[in-house]
């Protein structure tokens, strides 16, 4: 994809309790840095 | 382990980020229950989900590597700054994808990409003074 300036989808993520989240709820500021993890070792 | 250390780096200069207008998503692809256990171990200030079916990698062409990608000299020469830095080898759960990139976005409210740092390799992630650059930028 071309990374800059793309619009990305509201995807749907997991909380760690398991609960759905879109990512459009998760923003809450006029910036946020979405940081992709390899592992969570 | 490298991904786990930005985390950490980016977690201890959250309120620099946060002064600067930035706040911060993890994402992992890993099962609720290792995002569960990571958060009680690490307690970072921001959110941490998971992507279980990596939509979200995929969509931003965070590929994954072989496993000859771990025997390249700057990949193990990387691994070992970490461990001299005092950073610890924890133990990969069989749900979790060792081959798998990851990255940094910058996105807007309306979740477009302002800067994008897809990882070149496993121990590639950008400085936090390279993330506040991206948002003065």
């Amino acid at each position: 994809m071309s990374q800059e300036r793309d619009t990305l989808p509201d995807f749907t993520f997991l909380r760690a309790n398991g609960v759905a989240v879109k990512l459009s709820e998760l923003i809450e500021s006029d910036r946020t840095l979405l940081l992709f993890l390899r592992h969570f070792a | 382990m490298p991904c786990v250390a930005h985390l950490g780096e980016v977690a201890r200069n959250y309120e620099r980020l946060r002064a600067a207008g930035i706040g911060v998503i993890a994402v992992g692809h890993a099962p609720p229950a290792i995002v569960e256990r990571f958060v009680e171990r690490e307690r970072v200030p921001f959110p941490v989900v998971t992507d279980p079916n990596r939509e979200g990698y995929k969509h931003v062409g965070l590929g994954r590597v072989s496993v000859w990608h771990f025997f390249r000299p700057r990949i193990i020469l990387n691994f070992l700054k970490l461990l001299f830095r005092g950073e610890k080898i924890r133990r990969l759960t069989h749900t979790e994808d060792v081959f798998q990139l990851g990255g940094d976005f910058l996105i807007d409210r309306s979740r477009t990409v302002l800067h994008a740092y897809p990882s070149r390799d496993a121990t590639d992630r950008p400085s936090v003074e390279a993330i506040l650059s991206w948002a003065a930028g």
